[in-house]
């Protein structure tokens, strides 16, 4: 728990004090490079999201009795 | 290479029709394909046989959808060789590589499962029918994710993942894993797929709600409606927190694009946003101020340099700095890009001719040019060479900056559209989910008829969203690397404005053939279906 917040906080602190230097064509040099890392934790928010949504979707029918069967 | 410049627009308006009619069909897939494996889940799950009728009526709708959306893309990859042959000649080898595994991975996954779960209902297990129904929605959203990886590489080909070669005189790929992990590609992939199931939800929302209103198949709609309301609320909630982060990505990747989407001319630290607002297409050197910019409008202060920069007071560069440049933040003026490109393109054409003459001395020496160092970032090791800034070679023209952007009008007005219809579905979600939760769903007219008239905003929505992505990035194929005007086939415009109108009454046909067939399954009903 404690690596996986110091890694969102790598990643959140250098959203946040990224430098206003820019690359001689306006891009950001900190976007410019490819962060891996956290372009794999986006990918992952996939399954992420569409199981959070099935349960979500479960907890709907259930609460609205709609289907108690589940 | 000489192109017609007609010829240029009737290819880009022939992409953009075939674009936009194959992008009807693909969140619905992409959103449809999960709501039919939730929907025969719950039928596994609880072994009832009206969640299997549930699932079989919205089954046919997909399946519907679903052939027409596979060949309207077919048509869309052949117009990359037709019309867009020099853009496949110079890019092929990177935007290749990732439509090739989406048709060894996704295709075979979607044509294999498609077949077991849409004909054989009964002849395969429960288990395996779920399986199958479970892996042709994976299927079809992986597709989605290698289409974008290869359209994130065009949004931001970084120097990362590729270089150009002078020997080839092609872009080539240097480090497959940053191509496809690129936040740029991941983010994109991510809000176009939580958009589609917006799209689908609503649509089994509305759909359901129209039978309520009807009185029919009501206790059919009711449960359709639940399983609607409660994905479409999480993923348009999400649809809006991952676009804060495209917008991050495109903020600091696609400057221009950013600008044009805000009507931001004069680059300001602490910029707003424009919440409502009617801008002028005006050439940006001659405004001085973003005020002058528009008719009228009404901003939200600080926001944009929050979304796009992390920072209440960061600056924002605007169409006006990224042509004349603005040192204090470190940005170089149009002229000095296309002068450094144009010495590219001399490079890598005396390279060419030293090589036809045997010239070891003259290739070593345009190739140590070429790839010269004009700026670095030790801290962040990164560095841009000549043959980078290539693509700012093709802009001689540095009189007529205004082409190295976008035009602002379509490109704010899709944006702001799409956002504000991206707000109404959350709410319509969220009234919907709570109504249903409380009961009183079944019989809220007012909800339902705002269900039933709101089955068309998410394709627009969509399509909109499709066109900020793509007109905003115009002049290029390639953003910075590839022109729009070098990307096209050099023929005859006579050959396109036939191929553009036959696409168009083939689309017309389809289109009504699909409505019709759609409409036909919807007025039967539940029951009607198989």
């Amino acid at each position: 728990m404690k690596k996986l917040i110091a890694t969102l906080m790598v990643f959140f602190g250098s959203f946040l004090f990224a430098s206003e230097k820019l690359m001689p064509n306006g891009i950001n040099p900190e976007v410019h490079k490819v962060d891996t890392t956290w372009g794999t934790i986006l990918f992952f928010m996939w399954p992420i999201l569409i199981i959070i949504s099935y349960k979500f979707v479960e907890f709907t029918l259930k609460k609205s009795g709609l289907e108690k069967d589940l | 290479m000489t192109i017609d410049l007609n010829m240029l627009e009737w290819a880009r308006a022939q992409f953009a029709m075939t674009a936009l009619f194959h992008f009807f069909f693909v969140p619905f897939t992409l959103g449809m394909s999960f709501l039919v494996a939730f929907f025969e889940t719950i039928y596994v799950k609880t072994g009832k046989q009206e969640w299997k009728e549930i699932t079989q009526f919205w089954q046919t709708l997909f399946a519907i959808n679903f052939a027409l959306g596979l060949s309207t893309g077919i048509i869309h990859e052949f117009e990359f060789g037709t019309n867009w042959s020099t853009y496949s000649w110079v890019v092929g080898d990177i935007f290749g590589a990732p439509l090739a595994v989406e048709g060894i991975i996704a295709f075979f996954m979607e044509a294999t499962f498609a077949a077991i779960s849409f004909f054989g209902w009964k002849r395969v297990s429960k288990g395996v029918h779920l399986a199958s129904t479970w892996l042709l929605a994976i299927g079809s959203n992986l597709s989605a994710l290698w289409i974008l990886i290869a359209n994130g590489f065009m949004q931001h080909p970084s120097n990362e993942f590729l270089k150009f070669d002078i020997e080839t005189s092609r872009a080539v790929m240097t480090d497959f894993w940053k191509l496809i992990t690129q936040p740029v590609a991941q983010v994109k992939f991510l809000h176009t797929i939580s958009a589609g199931y917006t799209l689908s939800s609503i649509f089994v929302l509305g759909i359901s709600a129209y039978y309520l209103l009807r009185k029919k198949h009501v206790d059919f709609a009711k449960k359709s409606a639940a399983v609607a309301a409660a994905f479409g609320l999480v993923s348009s909630i999400f649809v809006a927190v991952i676009g804060d982060e495209h917008a991050y990505e495109v903020a600091n990747t696609q400057p221009t694009k950013i600008a044009a989407m805000e009507g931001l001319y004069v680059g300001e630290k602490g910029a707003p946003i424009v919440a409502f607002g009617i801008p002028k297409d005006l050439p940006a050197l001659k405004v001085n101020s973003n005020d002058e910019a528009f008719v009228f409008k009404i901003e939200i202060p600080k926001l944009l340099s929050i979304l796009g920069k992390r920072d209440p007071d960061a600056y924002v560069p605007g169409l006006k700095d990224l042509i004349v440049g603005n040192p204090e933040y470190g940005i170089w003026p149009l002229s000095k890009l296309a002068q450094i490109g144009a010495e590219a393109r001399a490079d890598l054409r005396a390279y060419h001719e030293a090589k036809a003459k045997g010239d070891k001395a003259g290739m070593e020496a345009a190739k140590a040019d070429f790839y010269s160092v004009v700026w670095s970032d030790d801290k962040l090791g990164l560095k841009l060479t000549k043959s980078d800034l290539i693509g700012y070679g093709f802009f001689k023209n540095v009189n007529n900056p205004d082409l190295i952007h976008p035009p602002v009008p379509p490109v704010f007005y899709s944006f702001h559209i799409m956002v504000g219809l991206g707000f109404w579905f959350i709410l319509l979600f969220l009234a919907s989910w709570v109504a249903i939760i409380k009961g009183t769903f079944e019989n809220n007219r007012l909800l339902q008829q705002l269900a039933v008239i709101s089955v068309p905003l998410p394709w627009i929505a969509t399509s909109f969203g499709w066109m900020t992505a793509e007109i905003g990035r115009q002049p290029w194929t390639v953003f910075g690397m590839l022109p729009t005007a070098e990307s096209a086939t050099p023929i005859a415009l006579q050959n396109v404005q036939a191929t553009f109108f036959m696409f168009l009454t083939a689309f017309v046909i389809l289109g009504i053939a699909e409505l019709k067939i759609l409409f036909t399954v919807v007025k039967h009903g539940p029951k009607g279906a198989h």
